[in-house]
């Protein structure tokens, strides 16, 4: 089990943690398709008695059975439906984007070694291979030709045929010392890009700390925020009584008003029947009316005197509290002092908006830091000091490598020289035998010619076939109407090509977006030409890309192969995205996260 | 005010509505007990509501549960013709419902401050 990097998966961390914790070391997944007319089930598992690694990879097995029969060698048989090599183009991973942007830099070693792989897809090794079996038979024929020379001509030959024979075993140790060297240089080459892709990630190092260290920051901040947002809440909190009790208040403000009033009411009764009786008093002590100025005759005085005794009654009725009683006066003011002071509660609302986006956030930020240590921990730092040196090691090595195809090259051809002149002296030896044998190695000679032509015409006439494709694709996703075709190069590279006929190459592109869509469009492009039909599984296929791109993309998916399965976020694929593939959509099913224990089940949606 | 609770300085409350009163502070709603007993009050006397059960103890100082004589002023509002400790007595009723409502709400997730008492 492979990561997108191509790295192994530890068979302990696949384990789902609830048979973990329920004893349970036992895991593995069934596949069920259709190929060639029939039915196939893949089945892959593992068990163990302990939960270790190695031995897990002890319990793996694998079935494979088609049509109700069981294959033997089932890995073989794999190979042969989707050859490993080629996976990388049914297997498309919109994160691993990187890679294929590889394909894009003519000048990249890694797309050496992704030609082979598109070579294969479009079936060219196959001519390759009947070459080589051609020069196989060579071989055969050119070593029964030395045995009868020997044989017929005696001594007469026998330093010929030793030279001829030293040259044929000189060339064919010099065809397989370049085979190794070769492979050599394209082992170094790869170690040496994926340093340098390795130094580049390091690089990035750096830069994910820095990254890292401002969204820490962020959070930090936010949860102050929130913090100070809640000590805003709790002191609303210490005062939202006041806004309950706001109604209740109101009602009892107008009762203690009524009380108030009554009080008041009384009290200056008894002020004003007080102010009449001093007047009244005065007038009889002085016997002047206190209104005219009259003096007062003895009947006057006398009405006086009755008036004093009614007002001192009246007055006695009014004195049961000789000051007015003031506790509900207090009552009121408290209740309009807080009626004055409430808290409005649609504050909370504000608030609460406030924090949940603070929140929300932080929840993003997290997502984000997640992310970010992902990547920051499959970085060693510690290799950035030793990397630039290794780096330039296997660049010298490289270069010795070089040197060393290219004289052993140079020899191959001197003896693919000399061979011939010694060829031309065997073959004018009159002898009937060994004239059937010339024709035969000549007509080999030639053969081989025509498969060296042929291979050049047919990769030739296969690139254009995936450079139209790729272009027709392009077409159909591009924004940019100037964008007017693609062109591929020796290796498979790909470049936009302008109405003016400007060729630019990935530098000049400078949109991630773009580079997207030649890369899908070149991975189209082969699956169309390819040799091997299989279903296209693509992962987070819009990551990168703006809403009319991906609209664009999946609207082109149905036309990229007969089966395509599509791993998206509902963030990438929204339900009115789907109108770009109504008609084509044969399931929907939803993976829901039940828990850490669970994990997550699979929902039919549709 | 001393008036609306006659002579007492202090009101109870019970062991349960202490313990909800502790748990709404360390939920970190309230910065002190004492809001969470105000708004709980309160709860009480708008909608009329008591929880008479449970035996009581003393919990904070009058002047502290109601620093600017509101309830008092409430209480004597509602309830004029109880005598000042009934009236205390059942101040604290209206505080162990609302408490227990406060905490209800909370616990089942709806409590809501922006519709509280509405």
């Amino acid at each position: 089990m492979l990561n997108r990097k191509g790295k192994e998966i530890p068979p302990t961390s696949l384990l789902n943690r609830q048979a973990r914790t329920d004893g349970i070391y036992a895991f593995g997944v069934q596949m069920h398709f259709s190929h060639e007319g029939k039915p196939w089930i893949l089945t892959r598992k593992t068990s163990a008695r302990i939960h270790q690694d190695r031995k897990y990879k002890e319990g793996e097995k694998l079935h494979l059975i088609c049509d109700g029969e069981v294959v033997n060698n089932p890995q073989n048989e794999i190979e042969r439906i989707l050859p490993f090599s080629i996976n990388r183009f049914f297997f498309f991973d919109g994160e691993m984007l990187r890679d294929y942007e590889e394909l894009l830099e003519e000048k990249s070693s890694s797309m050496k070694i992704l030609k082979d792989s598109i070579e294969r897809i479009l079936g060219i090794p196959y001519f390759r291979l009947s070459r080589n079996d051609l020069k196989q038979i060579l071989k055969g024929i050119e070593r029964e030709r030395t045995t009868i020379l020997r044989r017929l001509g005696g001594q007469e030959y026998e330093d010929l045929l030793k030279e001829f024979e030293v040259v044929v075993e000189s060339m064919e140790n010099l065809e397989d010392s370049i085979e190794i060297l070769e492979q050599q240089l394209k082992d170094t080459e790869i170690e040496i890009t994926d340093d340098k892709r390795r130094q580049e990630d390091l690089k990035e190092v750096k830069q994910y700390a820095i990254k890292r260290n401002d969204i820490e920051r962020d959070i930090i901040l936010l949860d102050g925020e929130i913090k100070i947002i809640d000590e805003k809440i709790k002191n609303l909190n210490a005062d939202l009584y006041k806004a309950i009790l706001y109604n209740t208040s109101n009602n009892i403000l107008s009762q203690l008003d009524d009380k108030h009033n009554a009080v008041m009411e009384k009290y200056d009764k008894k002020i004003k029947l007080q102010g009449k009786l001093d007047e009244v008093e005065k007038g009889i002590k002085l016997q002047i009316c206190q209104y005219c100025g009259t003096i007062l005759n003895k009947e006057n005085l006398n009405f006086l005197e009755k008036e004093k005794i009614i007002l001192l009654k009246e007055i006695e009725t009014v004195t049961e509290i000789p000051q007015p009683d003031t506790s509900y006066d207090a009552y009121r003011q408290t209740l309009r002092r807080m009626n004055e002071n409430i808290i409005n509660q649609n504050e909370y609302l504000e608030i609460d908006e406030e924090k949940n986006s603070k929140i929300h956030r932080i929840a993003e930020l997290n997502e984000e830091l997640n992310e970010l240590k992902e990547k920051y921990y499959e970085k060693d730092a510690e290799e950035s000091f030793e990397l630039e040196d290794v780096i330039r090691e296997k660049e010298r090595e490289k270069g010795r490598l070089e040197g060393l195809i290219s004289s052993q090259k140079n020899e191959l051809q001197r003896l693919q020289e000399y061979k011939s002149e010694l060829n031309q002296k065997i073959t004018s030896i009159d002898k009937r035998e060994l004239n059937i044998l010339d024709k035969r190695i000549e007509l080999i000679n030639t053969l081989s010619q025509l498969f060296d032509e042929a291979i050049s015409i047919y990769t030739e006439e296969r690139k254009k076939d995936v450079e139209k494709e790729a272009t027709e694709i392009f077409r159909m996703l591009r924004s940019k109407i100037d964008f007017d075709s693609l062109s591929i190069n020796d290796n498979y590279g790909l470049s936009i090509i302008t109405t003016t006929g400007e060729s630019l190459n990935k530098s000049e592109w400078r949109s991630a977006g773009e580079e997207q869509l030649v890369a899908i469009s070149l991975i189209g492009a082969l699956n169309k030409c390819s040799q091997i039909e299989a279903p296209i599984v693509m992962d987070t296929p819009f990551g990168r890309l703006d809403l009319k791109h991906g609209g664009r993309v999946m609207t082109f998916l149905p036309k990229m192969s007969n089966q395509i399965i599509l791993f998206a976020t509902d963030r990438e694929v929204r339900d009115e995205d789907l109108s770009h593939l109504k008609g084509y959509i044969k399931s929907d099913y939803t993976l829901e996260h039940i828990g850490e224990k669970i994990g997550s089940k699979i929902i039919i949606t549709r | 005010m001393s008036s609306a609770y006659g002579d007492a300085i202090t009101l109870p409350a019970s062991d349960q509505a202490k313990s909800i009163l502790r748990q709404l502070q360390t939920k970190n709603l309230f910065n002190e007990q004492r809001h969470a007993w105000m708004l709980g009050a309160a709860l009480g006397i708008a909608t009329g509501q008591v929880h008479t059960a449970g035996n009581r103890g003393t919990f904070q100082n009058i002047n502290s549960l109601d620093p600017e004589g509101i309830f008092a002023a409430i209480m004597v509002g509602l309830y004029p013709d109880l005598s000042p400790d009934d009236r205390r007595k059942k101040l604290v009723d209206h505080a162990e419902w609302g408490i227990r409502e406060i905490y209800r709400k909370e616990e089942i997730g709806t409590l809501d401050f922006s519709t509280l008492g509405k």
